[in-house]
C-alpha cells in the first residue's frame, strides 16, 4: 500500500475569509456561546448527580477554542486535545449532542461512553487525560501527515500546568529536529489545578520552546478575532513551512480546575469575569440577533440533555465484543 | 548450509516487512548506519529506506509516544527501545497511550505498534542493563507480548507482528540469542513448530524420538539456551525432556501448554526475570486448573533472584537461572 | 617466548572484528610495541600492537572475521618453530555430555536411579547384577522382571506409558455405552477418542458426540495393526458373554486394551484395576480391592476395600459393595444394590435392583428382590 499524496498545500483552496466580518462575528459568538452554555449546563447536570466522574470546564477560555479551530482545516488537520478539551471539540466538531450523551455515558455518546469527558474521538480529533503525554503523540501524527505528504498539520493543546512534564521537552527537540508541521498551542490561565503559576515555573514560560529553535506568537486571549488571526498566521506558516510553531496565550479560567476545588480569592474571581471574551464578542452584535443565537443554543442544549436522558447505555462486554480485532 | 543467526533472521524479517509495505517505518537511538543499532538489528536499513528510519534523540518516552502517533494516522512504525531496562521510561506511553487509544475510542482506532528491546543478562553488565521487565507489562490490557526463542525463527515473528498483527506488540529479543544459531532437528534435539491462533508459533522441542516424555519444561525467550543445553546433558542420564516454549506470552497458547504437560504430569517452568507474581505465577495457577488430579508433583518454577543482578560474572550467576539449576529442577521433579 | 597474538576486547558489544590489513609480513621479526596488524569493528578500524618480540606467524587472512580471544597470530622465537604446540595448549577443549560412566563411582543413569527407586528396588542390586557398562533403564526394567511376581506392585506413576492414547470404542454406539465412555474421556488429557467401531451398519458414517462411527467391530484388530488407534475399550454391555467373548478373542491377538476412569472417579493408591475398565462418574474403588479386567462400572459404585472383583461384569448405577466382597465373573448388577460384607458371588449371576445381598450367591444364579410391597391400608 503506497503513502497517500495529495496535492501541494499551496494549490489547496482553503473555505476560509481572509477578512472578518458580520457573519464571521456570528458564527464566533454562535460557537463560544454554544461553548459557554453547554460546560455551565454540564455543571449543573454534575451537581445533580447526572455525570459520572468529574468535569474540566473551559469557561472564560472559549476564545482560545474558536479563535484556534476556525483558524485550521477542519477536513484534514489533526487537533489533540487535553482534559479540558471540550471547547476544542465543540469548536471542531459542534457535536453538542454527541458530547453531552458521553458525559452522561449514553451508548449514542461520541464514544459510545467508553471514553467520557477526557477521551474523546471524532474524525481528525483526539484527546487523552494524561497531562503532556498527549504532545508526543500529537508530533507523531505531525511526522505521519508529512510522510503521507497530506498537507495535514497536526495542533496540540496543552496548559501551562502541562509545562512541567518533561516529555513535552523531548518532543519540541523532535519536532524542531525532524521540522514536523505541528502548531503547540499553550493556553495559560494561571493555574495548574489550584496551584498558582508562580508556586509551578521557573524562567519564561513563553520561553520554553525557543531554545528548540519554535517560534512563539504571545497574545492576549480576550478578543477572539486577534487570537484568529495569530493562529491564523502561525497555522498557516506550520502548513508552508513545515516547521514547529507555538501560540502562546493568556487567558483566564472561570470556574475550578475541576468540580469542587476553587481556592481562589473573589476579588481575583470577579477581575477575571471582566475580562471575559464573550462579553466583549456580543457587544459587538445588536441584541435581537444576540438573543436569538442564544435561544437558539439554549434550546438545542435542552433537546440534547433530555435526548441523552432517554438513551440507553451500552452493555461493556458487547461493545468490547464489537471492536475489530 | 549453516542455519541463519537468531541476528540474522530478525535483521532479514525486518527488511521484509519494509520492502513489503511502504508504511513501515523505524525510530530509535543509533540506528543509522554504519552503525546499525546498537545490537545491529537495523543493519542496512538506513541505508536501503533512508527516509523510513529516524534516529532519534535520548528521548525513550517520546520514541514511543511519537510512534504511537504515527500507528495512529496509518503508518506502521517499529520502535526499538535500546535495552528492555529502559521500558520504564516509556511505561506511560505504553499503558495510558497505546494500548488505551483502541478501547476509549469505543473500536475507532487501532494503534498497530511494535515496541522492539533486547532484554537480559548473563554479560555482567550490571543492575540497569541486564533485566528481564517484561512481567511489569504482562498485566497491562490490549497488549501483545512477544518472544522469540531460538528455537523459533525470531525474523518471521517480527513481520508478523509488524504487518499482521494490530495491536500494540512488546517484542523481547535476548540479548545471549543474537549470536546464536537458530535450533534446528539434528542428531540430539528434534525442533518443530505449532501454529497457534495468535499467529506466533509455540516452539516444541524434545531430546528424544519416539514416546512420552519423563518431565515437560515450559520457558519463553532466552532460557531456550539453558534448555537446549540442559537437553542435551541430560540424554545420557536418559531423561526424556519435552520443552514447550511460546513464542507469545500473552496472548498465551494454554491448549498446546495443557497437551504437552499432560505428555508427562511433571512440569518446570522457567523465566529470566525475578521470581514472584511474574508469568510462572499464572501459567502455574491456569496448569493447576486444567490438569488437577493429573500431575505427579507440584509445578517447580525457575526465576532469578528477588534483587538486582550484580555485575560481577559469578555473582550474577548465582542471582540468574543457570542451565545447571534447570537440570536440577528437572531431576527434581521427577522423584 | 613464543606466544600467541588473540583480538584483544574492544568495545563491551563486539565479539569479533575483521582483519583489515597486516603491516608485516609473514616470518618478520618484529619488535614488542609495533603495530602488526590493522581490524575493524562495527565503530573503528584498530591497530594491534605486538606485546613481545617474535617472529610474525599469520593465523588470520585480510578479509576473515576473528572472534574475541581467538588468535591473530603468533610471535615465534624462531621462524621455522612450529606453531601447533601454542595452538593446542591454548584451545579449551569442549566438555562432552558428560557420560555417567566417567566418574567410576556411579555406573547408571539418574533415569535408572529415579526409576530403580519407583520400583523398590535397589539400584546398586542392579548394577551388581550387570557386569560391564551402564545400567539404565532398560536394564532396571529387565531386572524386575527377573524378580517375577514377588509382590504385586501397584501401577502408580509410570514413565513407560506413551504419549497421548488414542482410544477406539468398540460397539454402544447405539445403546449409550458409547456417549457414557466418551463424556469421561472428554476430561481425560492424555487419551483421545479416534473413532467407533459397531456392529450396526447403518450408524457406519454416523457421528456419535461428533466421534465417527467408522466401521464394524469385526475390524478392531486391523484399526490398531495399522497403527491408528493405541488400545481398544467395550462400551456396550447389553450382553455379557458377547462382551467376554470380543475381549478374550482381541487380547488373544494381541490388541491391547486401555481403562477409561472418568476424573471424578476416586481409585486408591493400592487399589489394583485390571485393563478394559470403564469406570464412569463419582465410583470409588477402595485400598486394597483388586479389579480385574474388561468390566462395566457405572456411575457411583463403590467397591470398598479388599474386595476382588473378577473380570466381564456390569454394574447399574449405585452398586455398593461393602468390606472384603469377592466377586466372579461375567456377572450383571442392576442399580441401588447393597452387597453386605465378606459376601462371594459366583460367575454369570443377574442380580436384579434394590438387592440387599447379606449370603453368598451361587453361580448361575438370578437375584431378584422383594420390591414394592404394600404392607397394609392406612
Amino acid at each position: 500500500m503506497g503513502l497517500v499524496v495529495s496535492q501541494e498545500a499551496e494549490a489547496q483552496t482553503i473555505a476560509r475569509a481572509d477578512t472578518l466580518d458580520a457573519t464571521w462575528t456570528q458564527a464566533f459568538f454562535r460557537q463560544m456561546m454554544t461553548i459557554r452554555l453547554v460546560e455551565e449546563r454540564l455543571l449543573r447536570l454534575f451537581s445533580e448527580g447526572a455525570l459520572n466522574g468529574t468535569v474540566h470546564t473551559c469557561l472564560g477560555q472559549e476564545a482560545c477554542c474558536v479563535g484556534v479551530v476556525n483558524a485550521l482545516d477542519r477536513d484534514k488537520d489533526i487537533l489533540f486535545s487535553n482534559h479540558r478539551g471540550h471547547g476544542h471539540f465543540l469548536a471542531y466538531c459542534d457535536d453538542v449532542e454527541g458530547l453531552i450523551a458521553e458525559l452522561m455515558g449514553r451508548q449514542t455518546g461520541v464514544c459510545a461512553g467508553v471514553g467520557g469527558s477526557q477521551h474523546l474521538h471524532k474524525r481528525n480529533f483526539y484527546s487523552n487525560g494524561i497531562l503532556g503525554g498527549i504532545v508526543p503523540v500529537a508530533t507523531g501524527m505531525a511526522l505521519a501527515e508529512k510522510r503521507k505528504r497530506t498537507g495535514a498539520i497536526s495542533v496540540v493543546f496543552i496548559g501551562d500546568g502541562a509545562l512541567g512534564e518533561g516529555v513535552i521537552y523531548e518532543s519540541f527537540n523532535i519536532a524542531s529536529l525532524w521540522q514536523l508541521p505541528i502548531l503547540f498551542v499553550v493556553e495559560h490561565n494561571g493555574y495548574a489545578q489550584s496551584t498558582p503559576t508562580h508556586l509551578e515555573h521557573a524562567g519564561n514560560l513563553a520561553a520554553r520552546a525557543t531554545p528548540y529553535g519554535i517560534p512563539v506568537t504571545v497574545i492576549e486571549a480576550t478578543e477572539v478575532e486577534e487570537v484568529y488571526a495569530a493562529a491564523r498566521e502561525c497555522a498557516d506558516a506550520v502548513r508552508r513551512e513545515s516547521r514547529p510553531r507555538m501560540l502562546f496565550q493568556h487567558t483566564h479560567r472561570f470556574a475550578p480546575h475541576s468540580k469542587g476545588d476553587d481556592t481562589r480569592d473573589p476579588e481575583e474571581i470577579a477581575r477575571i469575569r471582566s475580562a471575559d471574551p464573550l462579553l466583549r464578542l456580543q457587544a459587538r452584535l445588536n441584541a435581537e440577533t444576540r438573543e436569538r443565537i442564544l435561544a437558539e443554543v439554549e434550546t438545542r442544549i435542552e433537546s440534547a440533555v433530555e435526548a441523552a436522558r432517554r438513551a440507553p447505555i451500552a452493555d461493556f462486554f458487547a461493545l468490547e465484543a464489537s471492536w475489530p480485532r | 548450509m549453516a542455519a541463519l543467526t537468531y541476528l540474522q533472521s530478525l535483521q532479514q524479517g525486518l527488511h521484509r516487512a519494509f520492502a513489503q509495505d511502504a508504511r513501515v517505518h523505524l525510530l530509535g537511538e543509533d540506528v543509522l548506519d554504519p552503525y546499525g543499532g546498537a545490537f545491529k538489528v537495523t543493519a542496512g536499513l538506513s541505508t536501503q529506506y533512508p527516509d523510513r528510519v529516524f534516529t532519534t534523540p535520548i528521548s525513550e518516552a517520546a520514541i514511543v509516544g511519537v510512534s504511537v502517533g504515527m500507528a495512529m494516522r496509518d503508518l506502521r512504525p517499529v520502535a526499538e527501545i535500546m535495552f528492555g531496562d529502559f521500558l520504564t521510561l516509556c511505561a506511560d506511553q505504553i499503558i495510558n497511550h497505546a494500548t488505551k487509544f483502541h478501547a476509549m475510542y469505543n473500536g475507532a482506532v487501532p494503534v498497530p505498534l511494535v515496541i522492539r528491546t533486547p532484554v537480559g543478562g548473563g554479560r555482567g553488565y550490571g543492575p540497569t542493563h541486564s533485566q528481564s521487565l517484561e512481567k511489569l507489562f504482562l498485566g497491562v490490557p490490549n497488549l501483545h507480548v512477544v518472544a522469540p526463542s531460538h528455537f523459533h525463527d525470531p525474523g518471521t515473528m517480527l513481520h508478523h507482528a509488524i504487518l499482521s498483527d494490530s495491536r500494540v506488540v512488546l517484542f523481547l529479543e535476548h540479548k545471549l540469542l543474537y549470536p546464536q544459531r537458530l535450533v534446528e532437528t539434528g542428531e540430539t534435539l528434534t525442533v518443530r513448530l505449532v501454529e497457534e491462533a495468535s499467529g506466533y508459533p509455540t516452539a516444541i522441542a524434545t531430546n528424544y524420538a519416539g514416546g512420552a516424555p519423563d518431565v515437560t519444561v515450559i520457558g519463553y525467550g532466552g532460557m531456550s539456551l539453558l534448555a537446549a543445553r540442559a537437553m542435551e546433558n541430560l540424554i545420557a542420564e536418559e531423561i526424556r525432556v519435552l520443552a514447550v516454549f511460546p513464542g507469545s506470552l500473552k496472548p498465551l497458547p494454554l491448549e498446546t501448554l495443557v497437551e504437552n504437560a499432560a505428555l508427562s504430569r511433571r512440569v518446570v517452568l522457567v523465566e529470566e526475570g525475578t521470581a514472584g507474581f511474574n508469568w510462572g505465577s499464572e501459567v502455574s495457577a491456569l496448569l493447576y486448573e486444567r490438569l488437577w488430579r493429573q500431575l505427579h508433583a507440584p509445578i517447580r518454577r525457575l526465576a532469578a533472584h528477588d534483587n538486582i543482578l550484580p555485575a560481577a560474572k559469578e555473582m550474577e550467576d548465582q542471582a540468574l537461572v543457570t542451565t545447571e539449576k534447570l537440570e536440577a529442577a528437572l531431576l527434581e521433579v521427577l522423584e | 617466548m613464543s606466544q600467541l597474538v588473540p583480538l584483544p576486547m574492544i568495545g563491551a558489544n563486539e565479539d569479533s572484528a575483521l582483519v583489515v590489513m597486516w603491516r608485516k609480513a609473514p616470518g618478520e621479526l618484529v619488535k614488542r610495541g609495533e603495530i602488526l596488524c590493522e581490524v575493524e569493528t562495527t565503530k573503528a578500524v584498530v591497530e594491534i600492537e605486538a606485546e613481545a618480540d617474535g617472529h610474525l606467524h599469520l593465523l588470520a587472512k585480510e578479509g576473515e572475521t576473528v572472534r574475541t580471544g581467538e588468535p591473530l597470530a603468533a610471535l615465534l622465537d624462531s621462524p621455522e618453530e612450529d606453531v601447533a604446540p601454542l595452538l593446542a595448549a591454548a584451545s579449551t577443549a569442549k566438555a562432552a555430555p558428560a557420560a555417567p560412566v566417567t566418574t567410576g563411582e556411579r555406573r547408571w543413569t539418574k533415569k535408572a536411579e529415579i526409576l530403580a527407586r519407583r520400583l523398590n528396588l535397589s539400584i546398586e542390586q542392579v548394577a551388581e547384577s550387570v557386569p560391564n557398562g551402564v545400567v539404565g533403564e532398560a536394564e532396571v526394567l529387565a531386572f524386575q522382571s527377573r524378580q517375577g511376581q514377588t509382590e504385586e506392585t501397584p501401577q502408580t506413576a509410570s514413565t513407560q506409558r506413551p504419549g497421548i492414547e488414542r482410544v477406539l470404542i468398540l460397539g454402544g454406539a447405539r445403546g449409550g455405552g458409547a456417549e457414557l465412555i466418551l463424556d469421561a474421556l472428554a476430561r481425560i488429557p492424555h487419551q483421545h477418542p479416534v473413532g467407533i467401531l459397531d456392529r450396526d451398519p447403518a450408524l457406519h458414517g454416523q457421528l456419535v458426540s461428533g466421534v465417527p462411527v467408522l466401521g464394524p467391530t469385526s475390524q478392531a484388530e486391523d484399526f490398531w495393526r495399522s497403527g491408528q488407534c493405541d488400545a481398544v475399550i467395550i462400551a456396550f454391555n447389553s450382553n455379557l458373554e458377547e462382551r467376554a467373548r470380543l475381549f478374550e478373542e482381541l487380547s488373544g491377538r494381541g490388541v491391547p486394551f486401555t481403562n477409561v476412569i472418568d476424573a471424578t472417579a476416586d481409585v486408591r493408591a493400592t487399589a489394583q484395576i485390571g485393563t478394559g475398565n470403564a469406570i464412569l462418574a463419582c465410583c470409588h474403588i477402595g485400598p486394597y480391592a483388586v479389579v480385574g479386567d474388561n468390566n462395566f462400572l457405572s456411575t457411583f459404585t463403590c467397591i470398598e476395600h479388599h474386595c476382588r472383583l473378577g473380570s466381564h461384569c456390569a454394574f447399574g448405577p449405585s452398586v455398593a459393595f461393602s468390606g472384603r466382597v469377592t466377586v466372579g465373573n461375567g456377572v450383571r448388577f442392576g442399580m441401588s444394590i447393597a452387597v453386605e460384607p465378606d459376601v462371594t458371588i459366583g460367575d454369570n449371576v443377574i442380580i436384579a435392583s434394590g438387592s440387599v445381598l447379606t449370603r453368598s450367591i451361587p453361580s448361575n444364579s438370578i437375584v431378584k428382590a422383594r420390591i414394592e410391597q404394600i404392607v397394609r391400608p392406612r
